[in-house]
């Protein structure tokens, strides 16, 4: 399998998952995990892990999100929406075979590992909302990447990123 | 020409001077000659076959360690999803001990928890 189809795999699941199950923002994540009938677990684990997917034969496939004080709300959303990624994104290996990944600051930026993080943001910040909420915050840009990230349910960080990738600016024009 | 890893040469050394076994006394129990431990110790990679000699000679031994020291992959056949996922931390190593520790929990947690459930590779 190519990086190049991984991609185009995230973008259509992403792209499925709110179409399908009617979502609105900020994306109910539990609920996307839930149908897809994944259990979701939280843990206290070392601040190294941000999560793991695992897959047992015989066991619904489990994800387990680090809500150690270090990993901030945004933080852990995005690693939940990564590991519903490896989920879908393995959708086509033997449902009885084993599978487990694990994700840390140190986890190596595999091409499936950004294609899971491709489908994470495609799914918390679809490209026609996250148009929409920049043009009607058009007249408060001071609080708009706030604003916005408060109602995506991401950081301000990864907002930022990705209206960079939109092309949108993520600062006020200065004033001449 | 064999491959060399001095990993895999202190893993040898450590099982020798744990069980105060000699090459010999190491060859005699399973059947891979002296000259061969006396290698290994100094860091040659054997076989896959004669991993598997050693770990079925000495149960204290685990054959994936072994494997994983050897840069050879996760024994066909393993079915303990404990030892399966150790296996791939083992070569995690800038991943602290304390967090591979309380992966292998949760993925023992969970194993238990559907125990119910077959366990293939």
């Amino acid at each position: 399998m190519t990086s190049g189809r991984f991609e185009e795999e995230a973008a259509y699941f992403a792209h499925r998952a709110w179409e399908s199950l009617k979502l609105s923002l900020p994306v109910e994540l539990a609920r996307v995990a839930d149908k897809l009938g994944i259990v979701v677990s939280e843990r206290d684990f070392d601040e190294s892990i941000d999560g793991l997917y695992l897959r047992l034969p015989g066991a619904p496939p489990v994800i387990a999100v680090n809500t150690s004080y270090v990993k901030p709300p945004a933080r852990r959303r995005f690693t939940l929406a990564h590991e519903i990624g490896h989920h879908l994104l393995s959708h086509d290996l033997n449902t009885e075979s084993r599978l487990f990944f694990f994700d840390t600051f140190s986890t190596r930026r595999t091409f499936i590992e950004r294609a899971c993080d491709r489908f994470a943001v495609l799914l918390l910040m679809p490209e026609d909302l996250v148009r929409a909420h920049y043009a009607e915050l058009e007249h408060n840009p001071g609080k708009r990447v706030a604003v916005m990230a408060e109602r995506f349910g991401v950081s301000t960080w990864a907002l930022r990123r990705r209206l960079r990738e939109l092309g949108l600016q993520t600062r006020p024009a200065r004033k001449r | 020409m064999s491959r060399v890893s001095p990993g895999f040469g202190n893993l040898i050394r450590a099982f020798l001077a744990s069980k105060k076994l000699t090459f010999r006394a190491a060859s005699l129990e399973s059947g891979v000659s002296a000259a061969y431990w006396t290698d290994m110790a100094s860091g040659r990679i054997p076989s896959e076959d004669v991993i598997e000699k050693i770990a079925a000679a000495f149960g204290e031994i685990n054959e994936n360690e072994l494997r994983s020291a050897a840069g050879y992959s996760l024994k066909p056949g393993t079915t303990d999803p404990v030892e399966a996922v150790d296996f791939v931390l083992r070569g995690q190593d800038k991943l602290p001990e304390k967090a591979k520790r309380e992966i292998l929990d949760f993925v023992r947690e969970t194993a238990e928890k559907y125990s119910g459930g077959k366990s293939s590779t």
